[in-house]
C-alpha cells in the first residue's frame, strides 16, 4: 500500500504549485481532480504489477493447491495447462490486465475444482456487497460519535467531561478487535442473550434481511474506530478554537455559541474530513478480522481464503478493487478539503 | 535400508468377531477416561431412543475450505466439508456403517469368485439421478473409470481394477475384474462415489443421494433438498439441509449454542472440556484418525534404526495427549490403523524410556547431543503445540530440536513441500482397510511416502497380504508388515484422536463413528429431528 500511502501525502503539493504557475482555466478543482485521477490510475498500473509479481513469486501455484496430495506428474501439468498456469508470466500479465480493464476477472480456481468454470465476480460479488453493507452500517455511527464526542471533548478541554470521553473511548479502541468482539460477545449473548453470536446469513438472504446479525460486528468496529478518531477531531477542534479569527471574533464580543459554529468549527472540519477518510480506508482493510470473528461472509475472509490456495486471479483482482476504493476514497477526501478551505481552492493567498 | 529379513510372525488373522469385540471395549475404556475428564460429556443416548420424524431444516456448520470448498466428489477425502456435501448428494455401491459394517447401497448384494479376482455387484433396481434420469450400470463402468484417472483423489480405491475389463452381466450387474485377488475390494469400493454417466462438471452436481444439490456460495453455505425418490424409503427425513461453512472455530460453537445452527462438526478440545450447556450433546467416538511425527529413513541421522528407535523411546505420549490434544486421544504404538482388520494389537505398547532412548542415541555415536530439524505446520488441531511439547521432551535426552513451522497449504503439497521434508508430522484418517493406507504409506515412489520406506521385503508382504486369497494368510502378512514398521519404522504414532462433534438435542440420528466426524457417511440420511 506504498502507492497509496503517497497519495495520502499528496494533498500539500497542489496548492503549492499553484502558487508558483499562473492559474489557468476556470475550473482549478476541476484541473486538480483530473491530475489527481490520472496520478491513481498510473499508481494503480505500478500496483498491478507489485501485486501480479508477489502473487507469482509465491512457491506453489492454485493447480497445486487443488490437486492437493495428487499434485504431481500428468495431472497436475494438466490442470495447469488448462488454468493457462505453463504461460509465461509476461503473457498471464497481461491477459489478466486486459481483462481488468474490459471487467472480466478471469475464473476461480473453485470452478476448476468442481471441474467446471465459475467466474471470479460471482465469487466475489455477493461477499464485496455483504463487507459493503457492514463498512456502512459501521461508518456512519462511528463518524456520528467520533465527530460528537471530538468536537464535546475540545470545548471542554482539560475538564472531566474530556477525561471521561477520553478514558471511555480509549480503553476499546486499546483492545485488539478480537478481544473486544468476545468480550461484547460474552456481555450480550453470554449473558444478556440479546444478539447472535455469530452473523450467519441464511441462504438467499442479505444481512439487510436480520439487522440483528450486524449490532455485534458494528459495535466491535465501532469501539476500535472511535477513540483515536475522536482524539483526532479533538486535536482539530482545539487546534481552530485557538486559531486567530477565533480570537477576533470573541474579541468582537459575538456569542460563543456562534464563534463555535461558525469559526471553530468551519475550520475544524478540515482535518475532520481527514479523518473521516482514515476511517473509511480502515473499514475497506479492517474487516478481515471482524468478519472471521462472526462468521461474517465478507471479502476480507474471502480474500485469505483466495490467498491460502493461490488462486492468483481472485486475488489480484481483489487486491486492485480495494486499492482503487482506497485511492479513490483518498481524491474525494482532497477534493472535499480543497472545498471547504478556500485558500487551497483558489489556489492563492 | 537397514530391514532385516525378519520371518514374519505365524499370527493368526483376527476373525470379524474379534475385531469387533475389540473395538467395543476400546470404546468402554475411552467411555471410563471420559468421565475422568471432565463434565458435559454425556452421548446422545436420548437421541438413539426417540422416533425419526419427517420435516424440518437441518442445519450444520462445518469447518470451511474456501475456494476449495465443491462437490467434485474426487476430491471429497481432503476435508470434511467437502466430504459431507459429497455424502449428501451422491451414493457408493456399498456403505460403511459408523461401526465399519458393510450395507447394501447402490449394488444390493456383491459376490466374488474364488480367489477374489472377479467381483460381481448387484445394482439396486428403480432408483433415478435426481434430474430423473435411471441409474444404470453405464453409470457404474463410468464412475470406476472415472476415479482412475490422474489426478483423481479416488484413484487408489480402483488401483487394482483392470479398468478395460469392467463390463455389464445382465441388465442389472456389473462385474469387476481386478489384476491381483482382493477380499476387501467392497470395503474399500466403500469411498467410491457413482456418478452419472459421462458427468465431469460438479458445479451443478446431480446424484443419486439423500438429497438433490441446490446451491453452494463457497466459504458461506451450500444448500440440499430432501430426494423424495431417495431408494432407502423413508428416509432422509428432513427436507432441507443446509452445511455452514465456518472457518472459526469459536464462531461454529457459538452458533450451535445460540441455535443458529443445529449440529456443529470438530468441536474443539477446549469448549469439549469445558462443556455446551444444557440442550446440546456432545458426539464423542474414539477415532480412527492419527497424529505422528515422521522421520525419512534414508536421511541422516534417521538412516540409522537406533536413532529412530530412541525418538520413539523419548516420546512421551501420554503427555503429549493431556496437553495437545487436552485428554481427547488414545496411545498409540508407532502404526497406523486401530480398530481396522488386521490391525495387530498383539505387538507391546511403545512405552516412554528416557535412559533407554540415551544409551540408543550413545550407541549410534550421538551420546554428546544431537540437533535435529522439525518441521511443523497448523494442519491439524494440537500440531504444532504436540511440535513445542516434543521438543522439551527430546531436550530431556540430550537431543536439540529446532521447530519450524510451514504453511498448511504447502505442507501437503508435493510440489512445495510434501514428502521433502526430513523430519516432520502428519494426520491420516478415512483408510478403511489397513492396505489403502499401507500401499499408499509405504511402497517405494507412493504419492503418500512420508518415511521414504523402500524395502523389497515391506513391498512383497504388502503385495502378498493385499492379495491373499484367505483372511489367514493376508494375516499373516499383515503381522509381518506391522512387526517391521512397530520396531524399526520411521512413524512415532502417538495418538489416535477422537471424533468429537456436537448437536442440539432435537437432532437425533447422528451416530459418532471411529472413521469420520458427525458420523459421516450415513449421518446425513439418518439425522432427524425429535418432536
Amino acid at each position: 500500500m506504498t502507492a497509496a500511502i503517497q497519495a495520502t501525502a499528496e494533498p500539500e503539493t497542489p496548492a503549492a504549485q499553484d502558487q508558483s504557475r499562473p492559474r489557468r482555466g476556470r475550473h482549478p478543482l476541476l484541473r486538480y481532480a483530473l491530475r489527481r485521477v490520472a496520478a491513481a490510475v498510473v499508481i494503480l498500473l505500478v500496483l498491478s504489477v507489485l501485486v501480479f509479481l508477489a502473487c507469482s513469486v509465491l512457491p506453489g501455484n492454485a493447480a497445486s493447491a487443488i490437486l492437493g496430495k495428487q499434485a504431481s506428474g500428468v495431472a497436475l501439468a494438466h490442470l495447469e495447462r488448462e488454468m493457462g498456469l505453463n504461460r509465461p508470466i509476461a503473457y498471464q500479465y497481461w491477459t489478466w490486465l486486459t481483462g481488468l480493464v474490459h471487467g472480466n476477472l478471469g475464473n476461480s480456481a473453485a470452478g476448476y475444482a468442481a471441474g467446471g468454470q465459475i467466474s471470479v465476480w460471482s465469487q466475489i460479488s455477493g461477499k464485496l456487497a455483504n463487507s459493503a453493507i457492514l463498512a456502512t452500517a459501521a461508518f456512519v455511527p462511528i463518524v456520528a460519535v467520533s465527530l460528537m464526542l471530538g468536537v464535546g471533548a475540545a470545548l471542554r478541554a482539560g475538564r472531566w467531561v474530556d477525561h471521561l470521553i477520553s478514558v471511555t473511548t480509549l480503553v476499546p479502541a486499546a483492545l485488539p478487535e478480537f478481544v473486544l468482539g468476545a468480550l461484547l460477545v460474552g456481555l450480550f449473548f453470554g449473558s444478556l442473550h440479546l444478539l447472535p453470536p455469530v452473523s450467519l446469513i441464511p441462504p438467499g438472504g442479505s444481512p439487510l434481511d436480520t439487522p440483528s446479525l450486524l449490532v455485534l460486528p458494528v459495535l466491535t468496529l465501532v469501539g476500535v474506530c472511535v477513540g483515536p478518531a475522536a482524539r483526532m477531531i479533538r486535536a482539530g477542534m482545539l487546534d481552530a478554537l485557538e486559531a486567530d479569527c477565533v480570537a477576533v471574533a470573541r474579541l468582537n464580543g459575538i456569542a460563543e455559541r456562534r464563534v463555535v459554529i461558525r469559526y471553530a468549527l468551519r475550520n475544524a472540519l478540515a482535518p475532520s474530513v481527514q479523518v473521516v477518510a482514515m476511517i473509511a480506508q480502515y473499514l475497506i482493510g479492517g474487516l478481515l478480522i471482524v468478519e472471521y470473528m462472526f462468521g461474517y461472509p465478507g471479502i476480507g475472509q474471502q480474500l485469505v481464503n483466495a490467498i491460502s490456495i493461490h488462486d492468483n486471479l481472485e486475488v489480484q483482482s481483489v487486491s486492485m478493487l480495494l486499492a482503487a476504493i482506497y485511492v479513490g476514497i483518498n481524491i474525494v477526501a482532497d477534493l472535499v478539503v480543497m472545498t471547504l478551505v478556500p485558500k487551497l481552492r483558489t489556489g492563492g493567498a | 535400508m537397514n530391514s532385516t529379513d525378519r520371518t514374519p510372525a505365524p499370527l493368526q488373522g483376527p476373525s470379524r468377531r474379534a475385531f469387533l469385540h475389540r473395538t467395543a471395549s476400546a470404546g468402554l475404556l475411552l467411555g471410563a477416561g471420559a468421565g475422568l475428564a471432565a463434565c458435559g460429556h454425556q452421548t446422545s443416548a436420548l437421541s438413539t431412543l426417540a422416533k425419526p420424524r419427517r420435516g424440518g431444516r437441518l442445519r450444520i456448520g462445518i469447518t470451511g475450505a474456501g475456494n476449495q470448498e465443491s462437490l467434485n466428489p474426487s476430491s471429497a477425502a481432503y476435508t470434511l466439508i467437502n466430504l459431507a456435501m459429497a455424502t449428501a448428494v451422491f451414493d457408493t455401491l456399498i456403505i460403511l456403517n459408523p461401526d465399519l459394517s458393510l450395507a447394501p447401497g447402490l449394488a444390493t448384494s456383491w459376490t466374488s469368485n474364488r480367489p477374489a479376482t472377479e467381483w460381481t455387484f448387484d445394482l439396486r433396481p428403480g432408483v433415478t439421478w435426481h434430474d430423473g434420469k435411471p441409474f444404470t450400470a453405464s453409470d457404474v463402468i463410468y464412475s470406476l473409470r472415472w476415479m482412475a484417472a490422474p489426478g483423481n483423489g479416488l484413484a487408489g480405491l480402483v488401483s487394482n481394477v483392470d479398468l478395460a475389463g469392467i463390463r455389464q452381466s445382465g441388465t442389472s450387474k456389473v462385474v469387476v475384474p481386478l489384476k491381483t485377488p482382493d477380499l476387501l475390494f467392497p470395503q474399500t469400493i466403500c469411498d467410491g462415489y457413482i456418478i452419472q454417466d459421462g458427468e465431469k462438471n460438479f458445479v451443478h452436481p446431480v446424484g443419486t443421494g439423500p438429497f438433490a444439490f441446490q446451491s453452494l456460495i463457497q466459504g458461506e453455505h451450500s444448500v440440499f433438498l430432501r430426494n423424495p425418490h431417495y431408494w432407502d424409503h423413508p428416509k432422509p427425513y428432513v427436507d432441507e439441509l443446509i452445511i455452514y461453512s465456518l472457518a472459526s472455530d469459536t464462531a461454529r460453537v457459538d452458533a450451535l449454542i445460540s441455535g443458529q445452527i443445529d449440529v456443529c462438526s470438530q468441536v474443539p478440545f477446549t469448549q469439549a472440556r469445558t462443556g455446551l450447556g444444557n440442550g446440546f450433546s456432545l458426539l464423542r467416538s474414539p477415532g480412527q484418525s492419527a497424529y505422528a511425527f515422521y522421520m525419512a529413513v534414508d536421511k541422516p541421522p534417521f538412516d540409522d534404526v537406533r536413532v529412530r528407535q530412541a525418538l520413539r523411546l523419548l516420546t512421551d505420549r501420554q503427555q503429549l495427549i493431556d496437553v495437545a490434544l487436552d485428554g481427547f486421544g488414545t496411545v498409540a504404538n508407532d502404526l497406523y490403523g486401530r480398530g481396522l482388520e488386521f490391525y495387530d494389537n498383539g505387538l507391546p505398547q511403545h512405552q516412554h524410556d528416557v535412559a533407554e532412548a540415551r544409551s540408543l542415541l550413545r550407541a549410534a555415536g550421538h551420546g554428546s547431543g544431537l540437533t535435529l530439524d522439525l518441521q511443523t505446520s497448523d494442519i491439524a488441531p494440537g500440531v504444532t503445540a504436540a511440535a513445542a511439547l516434543f521438543q522439551q521432551q527430546a531436550a530431556a535426552a540430550g537431543v536439540t530440536v529446532n521447530v519450524t513451522q510451514a504453511n498448511p497449504s504447502a505442507y501437503f503439497n508435493p510440489a512445495e513441500l510434501y514428502l521433502k521434508m526430513p523430519f516432520a508430522q502428519t494426520f491420516w484418517s478415512g483408510y478403511n482397510t489397513l492396505q489403502l493406507f499401507y500401499q499408499y504409506a509405504l511402497m517405494p515412489g507412493a504419492a503418500g511416502n512420508e518415511t521414504h520406506w523402500d524395502s523389497n521385503d515391506t513391498t512383497s508382504w504388502i503385495q502378498a497380504a493385499s492379495s491373499a486369497s484367505s483372511a489367514a494368510a493376508a494375516g499373516r502378512q499383515w503381522a509381518a508388515v506391522q512387526q517391521q514398521q512397530w520396531s524399526e519404522g520411521g512413524y512415532i504414532w502417538w495418538a489416535n484422536v477422537d471424533n468429537l462433534d456436537a448437536a442440539s438435542d432435537q437432532v437425533g440420528g447422528i451416530r459418532p463413528g471411529p472413521l469420520l466426524n458427525l458420523g459421516l457417511p450415513t449421518s446425513l440420511a439418518n439425522a432427524y429431528f425429535i418432536a
